[in-house]
C-alpha cells in the first residue's frame, strides 16, 4: 500500500491516479494526522508520498513522527512539493526523493513506485 | 504599475491552478494523435504560464536585493533559454533565427533574471510567428555593451505608444494595446533589467517590433581587464 498525504485534493487524486493506474494500490489522505492514525490501525505502508505544506502538522512533523518508531522508521518517503528541498539531506527521516510539483511527472512518481515497493 | 504586494497575490492564486491543471493534463488519457496533441498543448500552456507566475514570485527578492551580479556567459544562457523555450512549446517546432555577433561572451548581470527576461521576450514574440515569419534573437555589441535583441512580427506599435515606450521602460497598459499581447512578459522582463541596470528599449518596424537589452561587458573576468 502506498500513501499520498496532500491537503491539494486534486494534486493528491493526480498522484493516486497515476500510482493506480500501473497497479499500484493507493490511498489519499488530506492531512497528517489521518494518515498517522491510518498507521497505527494498519500498519506502515510500502511508500509515501507527502507533501510539506499540510492543513495542520506539517510534513516535517509527520516525517518526525515517522522516524521515532521503530516500524515506520524505515518507512521510503518522497516530499512532493514546490518549494526546493534539494538543499537539505533528508535521508536520516527516510526521505529517499524529492518530486518538484512544477515539474514532476506521473512517471516519475511510477518509478519511485517501482523501486520501493 | 503592479504592486509588489498585488503580484505577489495574483501569483500565489494562480500557482496551485496551474500546477493542478499540469498534472491533469499529464494525466488526461487520450485516444489518438489529435488527443495527445491536445494533452501535450494543455501542458505546454501550463507551464508558460507557471514561468511567468514564478517571475511574479521574484518580485519580493528584488525589492530585497536577493540577486547577486556576477559575469554571465550570455551565448551559453541564450542557448539555455532557446533549448527551454522550445520545451515549453510541448514538442512543436518552434524555429527561430538565431545570430551571436557580440565579441564578449560575459556580460555583467544575475544568470536568473536575465533567463527570464530573455525568456519572457521570446515567448512573447513567438506569439506572433508563422511559416514565414521567423522571430529572431540577435545577440551583437557595440560600446561595451552586449545587446540582446528579440524581433516579433507582430502588429504595428501605434505611434504614440511607441514615442512614450522609448523614454521609460514599458508599462503593461501600453504594450497591452498589440492584440494578442497582455504585456505581462514585458513588464516582468523590464522590472528585472532594471534591476540589473541594463538599458531596455524598443525599435518599430513597419511589420513588427524589436525589443533590446542592452548589459554591460563583465571586465573582471576578462585577461586584458579592459
Amino acid at each position: 500500500m502506498i500513501f499520498v498525504i496532500d491537503s491539494e485534493e486534486v494534486f493528491g487524486k493526480c498522484v493516486v491516479r497515476a500510482l493506480k493506474k500501473n497497479g499500484f494500490e493507493a490511498q489519499l489522505f488530506n492531512n497528517a494526522i489521518e494518515a498517522m492514525e491510518e498507521i497505527s490501525r494498519t500498519g506502515a505502508p510500502d511508500l509515501v508520498f507527502i507533501d510539506v505544506m499540510l492543513a495542520g502538522p506539517d510534513g516535517f512533523t509527520f516525517l518526525n513522527e515517522m522516524a521515532s518508531y521503530a516500524d515506520t522508521f524505515e518507512t521510503p518517503i518522497v516530499i512532493v512539493s514546490e518549494r526546493g528541498f534539494l538543499k537539505f539531506d533528508l535521508k536520516a527521516y527516510g526521505v529517499v526523493g524529492i518530486l518538484d510539483k512544477k515539474t514532476m511527472k506521473p512517471e516519475e512518481v511510477v518509478e519511485y513506485a517501482n523501486k520501493y515497493t | 504599475m503592479l504592486e509588489v504586494q498585488g503580484a505577489m497575490v495574483v501569483a500565489r492564486e494562480l500557482k496551485r491552478p496551474l500546477l493542478e491543471l499540469r498534472q491533469l493534463a499529464l494525466g488526461f488519457d487520450g485516444n489518438g494523435l489529435e488527443d495527445e496533441r491536445i494533452r501535450a498543448e494543455m501542458v505546454a500552456v501550463s507551464e508558460r504560464a507557471m514561468r511567468q507566475v514564478d517571475d511574479l514570485t521574484r518580485f519580493r527578492e528584488l525589492e530585497n536585493g536577493g540577486f547577486e551580479m556576477g559575469p554571465v556567459a550570455v551565448r551559453a544562457l541564450c542557448d539555455d533559454v532557446l533549448e527551454e523555450v522550445q520545451g515549453l512549446f510541448g514538442g512543436k517546432k518552434c524555429e527561430m533565427n538565431v545570430k551571436y555577433s557580440n565579441r564578449s561572451r560575459l556580460v555583467s548581470a544575475n544568470a536568473e533574471l536575465l533567463k527570464s527576461v530573455v525568456r519572457n521576450l521570446l515567448l512573447n514574440a513567438t506569439k506572433y510567428e508563422d511559416k514565414e515569419l521567423k522571430t529572431s534573437l540577435l545577440v551583437s555589441e557595440s560600446k561595451g555593451k552586449v545587446e540582446i535583441k528579440v524581433r516579433d512580427f507582430g502588429p504595428a506599435l501605434p505611434a504614440d505608444v511607441w514615442r512614450e515606450m522609448k523614454e521609460e521602460v514599458f508599462e503593461p497598459q501600453e504594450i497591452a494595446m498589440r492584440p494578442g499581447s497582455s504585456a505581462l512578459g514585458f513588464y516582468i522582463a523590464s522590472k528585472f533589467s532594471k534591476y540589473m541596470k541594463a538599458e531596455v528599449g524598443v525599435t518599430r518596424h513597419n511589420d513588427g517590433v524589436s525589443f533590446f537589452v542592452k548589459l554591460p561587458t563583465a571586465r573582471q573576468m576578462s585577461i586584458w581587464g579592459v
